[in-house]
């Protein structure tokens, strides 16, 4: 999952900071029940659960990303 | 004399350093929780075997990312040690059960009742084991320790174990060097036993041991098993096990959960009203079979 988080294009990773969790350590368990997700692997955007148990489509991740920039700016 | 040692980094990606000192001799380093795998292994090839006094000239200083370095946050760790505010870590003791066994009863919560230990000692199976609090406020932790230490049992460690000492100092040695997990073999699964999360609170407990997956998986990320709806996870979680059959304790309840091949035996306490309770694993034409029987007082 952090892998197509990180083959985003610059315009998108200009405006992200990408934070990764490792669900094998007591702070990725920790943030996993934070978010309240269920499966693996998750996707929060802006601290809210985006996308579970799927990696979304690129395009569907950019869409997602700028959406909730938009919505903050 | 081994001394181990866990360094929590700071201001690199491995979020651990674990490392031994031999003899005054570097020994078993390793870098955990991420980081350039290539470069780690580099290092450790390089400094097993060192003296500290040898190995810090070349690795105190580097730079990689915010002011230090992998090798620089190891130089540090050494000094830590050399002034004495880095200490020996406590080691999680783990038994591993040399036989293969067919049939196995589990208890927990024994609470230093020597009654119910002798009625499943009767039971005659391959091996019984003891998921933790082996003694209790009030029981007969003397008479316990050296029935279960005579008779075979095999026990891991619960919080009481340490809370409610025996009379007799030898039965207390016994239990200070008693495992925290017990690693056994029942038919062709490889099983894991401990009793609660309450190892994580001990302070050579680190995240990246071994075992360290399955504690966490069942007490933090579901609870015991009792947080359903984190099910998926814990099925992606334990395809990176080490073990397929993982016993445990804590919750005062008997229950048996197979989720993505992984089959969790959760044990109750011993005694039940009057009669007592235990797990019983038989490995039959090639298949586990729990289930929670019943035994009386002799």
């Amino acid at each position: 999952m952090a892998e197509s988080v990180k083959a985003l294009p610059q315009e998108i990773q200009d405006i992200i900071e990408v934070y990764e969790w490792d669900m094998r350590t007591r702070e990725g368990i920790r943030r996993f029940m934070e978010l309240k997700a269920k499966s693996l692997p998750s996707v929060a955007i802006n601290g809210e659960l985006a996308y579970e148990a799927i990696i979304p489509m690129q395009e569907e991740l950019i869409e997602a990303i700028r959406e909730r920039y938009s919505e903050r700016r | 004399m081994i001394k181990m040692y866990i360094y929590r980094t700071r201001g690199i990606c491995p979020s651990e350093i674990h490392f031994s000192l031999a003899g005054n001799k570097i020994t078993g380093l390793n870098f955990v929780g991420g980081g350039c795998k290539g470069n780690a292994q580099l290092i450790c090839r390089l400094l097993e075997g060192r003296g500290p006094d040898e190995a810090l000239p070349l690795m105190r200083g580097i730079q990689c990312r915010n002011g230090t370095s992998c090798p620089d946050q190891l130089a540090r760790a050494i000094e830590e040690i050399k002034g004495g505010e880095l200490a020996e870590a406590e080691t999680i003791r783990v038994f591993e059960d040399p036989r293969p066994r067919l049939t196995v009863a589990v208890i927990a919560d024994l609470n230093g009742n020597a009654a119910a230990l002798r009625a499943v000692l009767r039971l005659g199976t391959d091996a019984l084991y003891c998921l933790g609090n082996i003694t209790g406020s009030g029981g007969e932790n003397d008479a316990v320790v050296e029935l279960a230490v005579n008779s075979g049992v095999l026990f891991t460690l619960g919080p009481h174990d340490l809370t409610f000492p025996c009379r007799k100092p030898g039965n207390n040695d016994i239990l200070v060097k008693a495992p925290h997990f017990l690693r056994c073999q029942l038919g062709d699964r490889k099983a894991l036993g401990f009793y609660s999360g309450y190892i994580q609170e001990l302070q050579g407990f680190s995240d990246f041991l071994p075992n360290s997956l399955e504690l966490l998986m069942v007490s933090n990320l579901s609870d015991y098993l009792r947080k359903r709806e984190v099910y998926p996870a814990l099925r992606t979680m334990s395809e990176q096990f080490a073990s397929d059959l993982v016993l445990f304790a804590h919750t005062g309840e008997y229950s048996h959960t197979t989720l993505g091949g992984v089959d969790y035996v959760n044990v109750g306490p011993v005694e039940d009203g009057g009669v007592y309770r235990y797990a019983l694993l038989k490995w039959e034409k090639d298949q586990l079979r729990v289930s929670f029987e019943t035994v009386g007082a002799a």
